[in-house]
C-alpha cells in the first residue's frame, strides 16, 4: 500500500519523518523543512549581518541536516535540541569561511544603557533580531554563543580562538551596544525601516 | 551565572518564535541550490595538466637520449693454437660467431637498445672483424673454438642479458701467428669502450689463452625505452564506499588496459585506462499498512461526568502492518586514466616484483542507484549530483612478473593493489557519504612491443 505524507500533518511523526529522509524520500525532506524552517532562520538570523545572508545560512544548514540527518539518535535528547546544535556548528563553520565581514564602528566609550526590561518587552522580535544584526560580527558571535546557546567563556574561547577575558569583554561590549541600539532613540528608527 | 535580566528575557523572547517567510519559495530555493551544478576545481585541472605534460616530456626526453647503462662484462677468451688443417674452415666460425654476437647485440632488430648502446656494440663487432681480417692475410692455421653461451643464458635474447661469455680458440704453432694476433688484439684494446686482457703463452705448441674482457654493460640496460602493452584485471573483495549511509559495500571490479614504457632499467611509466566498477548492498524495510474489518473492536467510547468510561465494542477496522525487507545492489562505474610509476625490485632470470604508485583522473563515470519510490518497487535515483568526472584516485600495487621461456613476448603478472579515491563523489555534502577505498587482486599479462 503507497502511503502518502502530508506535509501539513504536524502529527505525523517526526520519527517516521527521518526514517523516510533516510530513504531519500523528498517529500519528508520537504515535510521536515516546513516544520523547522522558521526556526532554523531564526537562528540564522541571529549570526548574520543581513537576512539575506541569513536565507542563506538557512539553506546550508538544511542541506546539512539532510546529510546527517542518520546521526541523529533520539536517546541522547530532542530533535530540536540536535537540529539547534548542527545548525549553530554549521553557521559558524560558514562564518569562518565566509571572508567579507561588513566593519561596523562604534565609538569606544558608550553611554549606561537606557533600556529597562520593561521596554524590552515591548520591542518586537524582529527589531531585536534586527539589532542583533547591527552588531559587529565578533560581538554577535559571542553574543549568540552566550546567551542562546548557553556556552561558557571558555568553550566560546575555544571555538572563535580568542581568549576566555575576550570572550567576556566582547559580551559585555555586545549587550551595551544591544542596549544602546534597542534604546527608545533608536528603536523608532528600526520601526521606521521595518515599516 | 547568567542572572542578567537581559539573558533572561532574551531567552524567553525567542524560544518559541519563528521567523516569517514564504516556505514554498525557500524550499524552491534550497532545492536549487542542491541542484544548482558546482564549479570544477581548477586545481584538479592544473595537477592533470601538469601530469601530462610531464609524462609527455618524459616520453619526448627519452626517446631522444637514452642513455644507457651497460654493466655486463663481455669475456671473450681466445687461446691461440695451430692447427693448419681447420683454420679456414674456423674463421668461417669466427665470423659466423661474430655475426652472431652482433645480432645478439641487437644493433639493428632490438628496440631496447639506445643509439650509443648500439654504436658501441658496433665498435666492438668492426674490431673484433678487423681482428679477422688481420689473422686472415697471414694465412694461419687457426682453430676457432666458440663456447657461445648466450642462447642458454639470455632469455629471448632481450630481456636480461646477463654475463656472456664467447670463447674463441686460435690455435697457431708458430711465432708470426701469435704476433699477429696480439697486433690484433692490440688494436682492440685501444679502441673506446674496451678493456682487453692479454695472456699468452710463449710456447707455441701450447695452447695460448687471450682473455678479452669488454666492459659493456647491460644488464640494466635493455628495458630502457621498452614498450609494453598491459592488460590486467581485478578483483576486489574489501572495499568501502557509499554515497548514502545505509549503503555497504560489498565488492568491486576492476579492468585495465595499460601502456608502459621504460624510463630506466628499473623504473617504468604507465598510462592508458581503467575500468573499476563498484557495488554497495542497501538493506532496508518497507512497512504496508493494510486495513481490514474485525470483531471485537473498540468502535466507541463515552466518557461520562462520573468519570467512568464506557467501551462499546463492535466490528472494527484494524491496521495491519506487513514488513517486508528489501536489499538493494548499487553500482558505480568510473572510467579513468592513470599515471603510474613503478619500480622493479627483487630481480631474478626471469621474474621481478614491482612496485607501483600513481594517480588516476576519471573521464567518464555512471551510477545505477536504486531506492524505495514509495510504493513496492525500486527505481533508479536520477539528480543524484554525483560527478561524471573529475574524480581521482590513488593508486598503489605491489606485483610479480614472470617471463615464461617459451614465450618471448609475454610477460605474466599477478597484483595486489588498493585504490582510493581523493575527492568527493559529489559537491553536495549529501552523497559524500564515504569515498570508495579497494583492496584488490588481480592478475593478467603484458606484451612487449
Amino acid at each position: 500500500m503507497k502511503y502518502t505524507i502530508n506535509l501539513k500533518d504536524n502529527k505525523l511523526e517526526l520519527t517516521q519523518i527521518i526514517t523516510l529522509i533516510q530513504l531519500k524520500d523528498s517529500k519528508a525532506e520537504k515535510a521536515l523543512f516546513l516544520r523547522f524552517a522558521p526556526k532554523v532562520l531564526t537562528i540564522c538570523r541571529r549570526y548574520a549581518s543581513q537576512n539575506v545572508e541569513a536565507q542563506d545560512y538557512m539553506q546550508e544548514c538544511f542541506i546539512l541536516i539532510f546529510t546527517k540527518i542518520h546521526k541523529f539518535n533520539p536517546n541522547k535528547g530532542s530533535f530540536e535540541g540536535w537540529l539547534h546544535r548542527v545548525c549553530t556548528n554549521r553557521i559558524l563553520e560558514l562564518m569562518r569561511k565566509s571572508s567579507t565581514q561588513v566593519k561596523i564602528s562604534f565609538p569606544e566609550h558608550l553611554p549606561e544603557p537606557e533600556l529597562t526590561k520593561k521596554d524590552l518587552v515591548a520591542i518586537p522580535q524582529n527589531v531585536i533580531l534586527n539589532a542583533i544584526q547591527q552588531l559587529p560580527s565578533g560581538y554577535r558571535e559571542v553574543f549568540n554563543l552566550y546567551i542562546f546557546e548557553g556556552w561558557s567563556h571558555r568553550q566560546i574561547g575555544k571555538q572563535l580562538n580568542i581568549a576566555e577575558t575576550t570572550s567576556r569583554s566582547q559580551l559585555t561590549r555586545a549587550k551595551k551596544l544591544l542596549q544602546h541600539l534597542l534604546s527608545k532613540k533608536n528603536y523608532n528608527r528600526y520601526e521606521r525601516q521595518l515599516a | 551565572m547568567r542572572d542578567n535580566w537581559l539573558d533572561d528575557e532574551l531567552n524567553e523572547m525567542f524560544q518559541d518564535f519563528d521567523s516569517e517567510m514564504n516556505l514554498e519559495n525557500e524550499w524552491a530555493a534550497l532545492q536549487q541550490r542542491r541542484k544548482s551544478p558546482t564549479q570544477p576545481n581548477r586545481l584538479w585541472f592544473l595537477l592533470v595538466g601538469v601530469a601530462v605534460v610531464s609524462a609527455s616530456w618524459y616520453f619526448y626526453s627519452t626517446s631522444l637520449t637514452q642513455n644507457t647503462e651497460i654493466d655486463t662484462q663481455l669475456t671473450q677468451q681466445i687461446s691461440v693454437t695451430s692447427d693448419e688443417s681447420n683454420s679456414t674452415k674456423k674463421l668461417v666460425n669466427a665470423e659466423n660467431i661474430l655475426n652472431q654476437q652482433n645480432n645478439f647485440h641487437g644493433t639493428e632488430t632490438h628496440v631496447g637498445l639506445d643509439k650509443p648502446l648500439n654504436e658501441k656494440i658496433k665498435l666492438s663487432v668492426n674490431t673484433q672483424r678487423l681482428a679477422a681480417q688481420i689473422l686472415a692475410p697471414t694465412n694461419l692455421y687457426s682453430s676457432i673454438k666458440s663456447n657461445d653461451k648466450e642462447t642458454e643464458q639470455l632469455p629471448q635474447s632481450k630481456e636480461k642479458y646477463k654475463t656472456q661469455t664467447n670463447v674463441k680458440s686460435i690455435e697457431s704453432h708458430n711465432e708470426i701467428e701469435r704476433v699477429a694476433l696480439q697486433v690484433a688484439i692490440n688494436k682492440i684494446a685501444n679502441l673506446e669502450q674496451l678493456s682487453h686482457t692479454l695472456y699468452t703463452d710463449q710456447k707455441p705448441s701450447v695452447n695460448h689463452t687471450l682473455t678479452t674482457l669488454n666492459s659493456l654493460k647491460r644488464t640494466k640496460a635493455n628495458k630502457v625505452g621498452a614498450h609494453y602493452l598491459s592488460l590486467g584485471f581485478g578483483y576486489s573483495p574489501l572495499t568501502t564506499g557509499a554515497t548514502r549511509d545505509e549503503e555497504k559495500a560489498i565488492d568491486g571490479i576492476s579492468t585495465s588496459l595499460h601502456y608502459m614504457k621504460y624510463l630506466s632499467p628499473n623504473l617504468y611509466l604507465k598510462t592508458g585506462i581503467n575500468l573499476d566498477k563498484f557495488t554497495t548492498q542497501v538493506k532496508g524495510t518497507i512497512t504496508e499498512s493494510n486495513t481490514q474489518m474485525e470483531d471485537n473492536q473498540i468502535i466507541k467510547r463515552y466518557y461520562n461526568f462520573d468519570g467512568t468510561i464506557e467501551y462499546v465494542y463492535g466490528e472494527g477496522e484494524v491496521t495491519v502492518d506487513e514488513v517486508k525487507q528489501y536489499h538493494l545492489y548499487n553500482r558505480y562505474q568510473f572510467v579513468s586514466v592513470p599515471v603510474i610509476f613503478g619500480l622493479e625490485v627483487l630481480q631474478t632470470e626471469r621474474s621481478y616484483f614491482a612496485v607501483e604508485g600513481g594517480i588516476s583522473a576519471t573521464i567518464l563515470s555512471q551510477y545505477d542507484i536504486k531506492k524505495f519510490d514509495g510504493i513496492n518497487t525500486f527505481n533508479s535515483v536520477e539528480n543524484q549530483e554525483l560527478k561524471t568526472a573529475g574524480i581521482f584516485s590513488g593508486l598503489a600495487a605491489i606485483s610479480w612478473h614472470y617471463q615464461p621461456q617459451a614465450l618471448e613476448k609475454l610477460d605474466f603478472f599477478c597484483r595486489v593493489g588498493s585504490r582510493f579515491q581523493l575527492n568527493d563523489l559529489s559537491d553536495n555534502s549529501i552523497y559524500n557519504v564515504n569515498r570508495f577505498h579497494a583492496v584488490d587482486v588481480g592478475l593478467g599479462i603484458q606484451y612487449r612491443m
